[in-house]
């Protein structure tokens, strides 16, 4: 509090008014300053705005907000993809990350900023779960447009290497057998793995234990030490343990075999037409945008995904280049949607 | 010998010109990004990144991972000299660092935590080096049950971390174990105490309360208390640790290190932990353990040496099973397979130019730090010269630049502001926030392993024995939770036997 009151003193010994401590010239002076200088922001300003107006999108600077944290595969995406983006578009493409919430606090902030398409959000399955499993969330699927399907990584079922089961059949017989008993990990309750273990329940008709742990990372390793036993985590994260033989894959979740493990059979063939599940990301922009900008953004991702070395990094990656258009994107989606929305509802998954 | 010629091949690679150069950067970045609080190496690394495109990769790691261990040498220089953390790793540093400081002591203080981590961080090397590939696969074993036997372990040693009141360090804890319960739940999903925020979901967040607890309130308190400028009234006393420094310090550098090294393993803020673990350990062992907290040299060189023995550790499950253990790491991750890289069981065995290039270079990278941060001594401690009133203002600015920096997230910055608030009314009434932090690190794990235990045995809490490992760490949790009690029921009986004396 002493502090405070020196500190008022102090002000109290400069003060005087502006008219009692300068002559008349200075204060003209600074007002003159002050008055040129307001005329030039409002003068750069206006240039600005009229630029802006008259021009083409983009005239400025794009965010695209990364809702994970720097270095996870969903940001490994965007930050592929920007320098291209940012050629094709004439303008810079800057890769934001704003993590949380599994990604609903990046989803959010775009569904907070104006639809002026110079915010566009890449974004996984999260943003079609979340608004259905977390309840009080601001934002829903269908307040974004998707203007590009890009990439996507089917999920594996996969078990330890030394596991017993050396089919999906040997599996799923002694699931039935011991119903409760198996446990699968996940990355956590209402992930993407969540879904696809509880679909897997579904289909197969087998009673699995659900055990979710704090990330992908996690949810494998659990599955490599054995404390769990089986897991379903995207391809793109398993490579490295199926290339070395710690994991073993029983199944893809897909329509078409993996490029890399070719003897690794789908859950189609096995006769589960349905039960498919891939982590899949996309681009999106709010849908109030308008269509002008959109037809722009969704062009410029599709030439971007066709660009040779971009094609090269993903295959490093492991992430298949899907690049579906607005209009493929969207039917796409809807089958997507059904079938998230049953299992969540069947599974009673967040409620 | 095979190991001589891959170290061989490593130096080939760690001493070219550009990555000599690559790992000074690092390193220098790593230091400054240290020593400002709040931000940490995740902050440099979104700085850096559009930078290592272009990099090869065993060059890119080299330089990302002189940041994060350098950043474990400069986050002891605030935390010594004004008491607030650079580093979340750093906290314990402040303990008895600052009180050195305030005993003109700050020199030797830098000194050991220089020394100590270029020990921590070398040692720390060889052992990733020869003990790499044994490691991860032993850190595999390491499931849920076991996670929650470690963590209670961790939790029963909370009561060392405080100086003043069990009690009120037990309070403390309690209330951390509660603040860790905030967000989502970790088995059902549901969100608790979130009030609709999602940045909530992922819970109160270590670097803003850490940094609000222990940066913000630091700046708060000083700013109510001093008008005038030198709290150190007394002359600074040598700049170097003397013989004896070195004596007491020997212990605790080697335990130290290996705790460091092991617990820099673990999934999560693996350094805090470790630095943590590593001060109540010393306090644990050592004869006058009443004296920490007033300026023990073993109260610095321990925590200092584990987290960076620690920042080694961590780049086992890393680089032998391609498995990230925090954010950090993760991004590490991410360079790797951007360069078209897979990190994975086989990543030794198919990379051995980036495995023994990263591992050669951080040798090099310790020892660069080491030259580096001794004559900066002399500058730092000058910096105790410049008045408050200039110092804090700049302090608390890059609190809040820090904090921001790691998700874009004002909301974070708030809760780095109300925590400041609550750990400046903690120090009027005498608690303290490092045992808050602990449980709130360790609290969600706890709780997450231990519900994920009981789903594994289907309800049966017998896992927890028949598991080998985590029956071990029970076991010595237990003793730990016991033993630490005895010296308040010796105090009970102390105090009833002179009752009885007194009547009779």
């Amino acid at each position: 509090m002493k502090h405070v009151i020196d500190l008022t003193k102090i002000l109290k010994e400069r003060s005087g008014t502006m008219k009692e401590r300068y002559g008349r010239r200075q204060r003209a002076a600074v007002m003159a300053g002050g008055l040129i200088g307001t005329c030039l922001l409002l003068i750069l300003h206006l240039l600005f705005l009229t630029a802006a107006r008259g021009a083409e999108y983009p005239t400025k600077t794009i965010q695209m907000v990364s809702p994970f944290p720097p270095g996870g595969l969903t940001d490994i995406v965007a930050r592929i993809l920007n320098k291209k983006l940012s050629t094709l578009l004439e303008q810079p493409v800057v890769v934001v990350n704003k993590a949380g919430g599994g990604g609903t606090v990046g989803i959010q902030s775009v569904a907070a900023a104006a639809p002026d398409g110079y915010t566009i959000l890449i974004s996984t399955p999260t943003i079609m779960i979340s608004p259905l499993t977390v309840k009080g969330l601001p934002f829903r699927f269908k307040d974004f447009s998707p203007f590009n399907l890009s990439t996507s990584m089917p999920t594996v079922v996969s078990v330890k290497k030394d596991a017993p089961w050396k089919t999906l059949e040997d599996l799923i017989a002694e699931a039935k057998k011991n119903p409760g008993k198996l446990t699968y990990s996940s990355a956590g309750p209402g992930t993407l793995p969540h879904l696809a273990g509880e679909l897997f329940k579904k289909d197969t008709a087998t009673d699995i234990t659900h055990v979710p742990m704090d990330g992908a990372a996690k949810a494998t390793t659990a599955a490599l030490g054995g404390h769990v036993n089986m897991t379903f985590i995207a391809s793109g994260g398993l490579r490295s343990y199926l290339e070395a033989g710690s994991l073993r894959a029983l199944a893809v979740m897909a329509r078409r075999r993996l490029e890399e493990f070719p003897n690794v059979p789908t859950t189609i063939e096995k006769g589960y037409p349905k039960l498919i599940n891939s982590a899949w990301v996309g681009g999106f922009v709010l849908a109030k945008t308008s269509p002008a900008i959109f037809k722009k953004l969704s062009e410029v991702f599709i030439e971007a995904l066709k660009d040779k070395e971009i094609i090269e990094l993903f295959k490093k990656v492991g992430m298949q280049i899907e690049n579906l258009g607005p209009e493929e994107a969207a039917k796409f989606f809807e089958e997507e949607e059904e079938r998230v929305s049953e299992i969540i509802k069947i599974a009673k998954i967040g409620q | 010998m095979d190991v001589l010629d891959k170290i061989g091949l490593g130096l080939s690679i760690a001493l070219t010109p550009a990555n000599l150069l690559f790992c000074f950067v690092g390193t220098v970045f790593g230091t400054l990004v240290g020593v400002l609080p709040g931000f940490g190496p995740v902050g440099a690394f979104s700085l850096l990144l559009p930078l290592t495109y272009k990099m090869e990769a065993a060059s890119a790691i080299i330089m990302l991972a002189g940041v994060y261990y350098g950043a474990m040498y400069g986050g002891s220089t605030t935390s010594i000299l004004v008491n607030i953390p650079g580093e979340s790793a750093s906290i314990v540093t402040c303990l008895d660092g600052y009180q050195m400081a305030r005993q003109g002591r700050a020199g030797p203080a830098l000194g050991i935590s220089a020394f100590g981590s270029f020990i921590g961080g070398t040692l720390g090397v060889v052992g990733l080096m020869f003990l790499a590939p044994i490691l991860g696969q032993a850190a595999l074993s390491f499931g849920p049950p076991e996670f929650f036997a470690l963590t209670f372990l961790g939790l029963t040693l909370v009561s060392y971390l405080s100086r003043g009141s069990t009690i009120k360090a037990l309070i403390m804890a309690v209330l951390g174990l509660l603040a860790g319960s905030i967000g989502m739940d970790p088995i059902s999903g549901v969100p608790r105490f979130t009030h609709g925020s999602t940045t909530l979901m992922d819970g109160v967040g270590l670097v803003p309360v850490a940094i609000g607890m222990f940066g913000v309130a630091e700046v708060l308190e000083n700013i109510e208390s001093t008008t005038s400028i030198s709290i150190f009234k007394t002359k600074i006393k040598g700049l170097l640790p003397n013989f004896k420094d070195w004596k007491d310090s020997f212990w605790p550098i080697l335990r130290g290190t290996v705790l460091g090294f092991f617990v820099g393993m673990l999934p999560g803020p693996s350094g805090t932990i470790g630095s943590f673990a590593s001060y109540a350990m010393e306090k644990k062992f050592s004869r006058y353990p009443e004296k920490f907290g007033t300026g023990v040299i073993e109260g610095v060189a321990g925590p200092e040496t584990a987290n960076n023995a620690a920042t080694t550790g961590a780049f086992i499950p890393l680089l032998s099973l391609g498995i990230p253990i925090s954010g950090t790491t993760a991004i590490l991750l991410g360079v790797l397979m951007i360069h078209g890289v897979q990190p994975g069981p086989l990543f030794i065995g198919k990379y051995p130019e980036i495995f023994w290039g990263v591992v050669t270079s951080m040798y090099v990278g310790n020892a660069m730090l080491l030259v580096l941060n001794l004559p900066l001594i002399g500058i730092w401690v000058k910096v105790l010269k410049i008045p408050y009133f200039l110092l804090f203002p700049f302090i608390f600015l890059f609190c809040l630049f820090g904090v921001y920096t790691l998700n874009n997230n004002l909301i974070e910055v708030f809760i780095m502001l109300i925590f400041g608030i609550i750990g400046f009314l903690m120090r009027k009434t005498g608690f303290e926030g490092a045992p808050f932090l602990m449980a709130l690190v360790l609290g969600p794990v706890m709780e997450s392993s231990l519900r994920q235990s009981l789903l594994i045995s289907h309800g049966s809490p017998t896992i927890f024995f028949t598991r080998p490992i985590s029956a071990l760490l029970v076991i010595v949790g237990l003793a730990c939770l016991i033993t630490s009690l005895f010296p308040m029921f010796r105090r009970k009986r102390e105090d009833l036997s002179k009752k009885i004396g007194d009547v009779s």
